[in-house]
């Protein structure tokens, strides 16, 4: 860390090598698209290169690393959202003649074969969960993180990510019912 | 029916376990690179790229035509308000002699030797 503070290009190398996979893991399973997520996790370690020198060390660098990465994401889902709305606003107008094209069932890469087609339907459901539980499902689930990791992650109590992924589970369960 | 229903459910919510870490593709580094080359440009250059966009091009372009059609309205306005305050002294001599004559006697009243 104090080689990439000092600007040493081979740190830098070493740190995207080493997370990448971890980064892209969590972008993807937030975003739930491939091209989205490889560019949002070219922007974490972008923001990871000129921000480095606020890291003061106070949580691991692997929590500080989650944060921009899910931070990132959000961005982008929120972006994506308003643009979704203006172009619904542009459609009433009639300037907007194009088709909405419905992106298919998100397939993580991850997923072995023969659960797949069960795998996307949880994915389907996740999207429908209100922000905070997305984040701490998609961080216990999909990443694999502790509650007390997932707590650093979302600067949270333990309690609070258990009653997150509790209430979190209870939604998926209602909509994955309502949708057979 | 509804047993079945439960377990496809909790089958559906079991279906990430042992899920496996997905990777982005390969060269990452080399793309971060780049971007941060891009990003590393200097303000001139930035700013010489934003100008260059069409939509800056013709938001400013119709920004000046707006702004000259505000100053030619504007000074049609002004000419005209001139027009009216250069009639209008003539259009009140007659009151101007009636009231200096009005004045003049009221003076010559007041000062009037006894």
């Amino acid at each position: 860390m104090e080689r990439l503070k000092e600007g040493d290009e081979s740190a830098f190398r070493i740190i995207v090598d080493t997370w990448q996979n971890m980064v892209y893991n969590t972008v993807l399973g937030i975003v739930q698209q491939a091209e989205d997520a490889e560019d949002i996790t070219q922007d974490v370690f972008v923001q990871v290169y000129q921000s480095i020198h606020s890291f003061k060390g106070d949580a691991k660098f692997s929590t500080w690393l989650y944060r921009i990465a899910v931070t990132k994401s959000l961005d982008h889902e929120r972006k994506k959202k308003r643009k979704k709305r203006f172009g619904f606003i542009k459609s009433l107008f009639g300037e907007d003649n194009e088709v909405v094209i419905h992106p298919p069932d998100f397939n993580h890469p991850g997923v072995a074969l023969d659960k797949k087609e069960k795998a996307a339907a949880l994915f389907h459901a996740i999207n429908l969960l209100p922000e905070n539980q997305r984040i701490a499902f998609v961080l216990n689930k999909v990443e694999g993180l502790s509650y007390q990791e997932v707590s650093d992650v979302m600067e949270t109590s333990v309690s609070s990510v258990e009653s997150l992924l509790h209430r979190a589970k209870g939604n998926l369960r209602k909509h994955l019912e309502e949708e057979k | 029916m509804s047993e079945q229903k439960h377990k496809d459910t909790e089958e559906i919510m079991d279906s990430l376990d042992g899920i496996r870490r997905a990777t982005p593709a390969p060269f990452l580094y080399t793309r971060v690179k780049a971007r941060l080359q891009k990003e590393g440009r200097t303000i001139w250059e930035q700013l010489g790229s934003f100008v260059a966009r069409p939509v800056v091009t013709v938001s400013t372009l119709i920004l000046v035509l707006i702004f000259n059609a505000v100053i030619v309205v504007n000074r049609e306005k002004s000419a005209e308000s001139s027009r009216v305050a250069i009639t209008s002294p003539q259009d009140n001599n007659s009151y101007d002699e009636t009231s200096l004559l009005a004045a003049t006697t009221s003076y010559d009243y007041v000062n009037a030797e006894p």
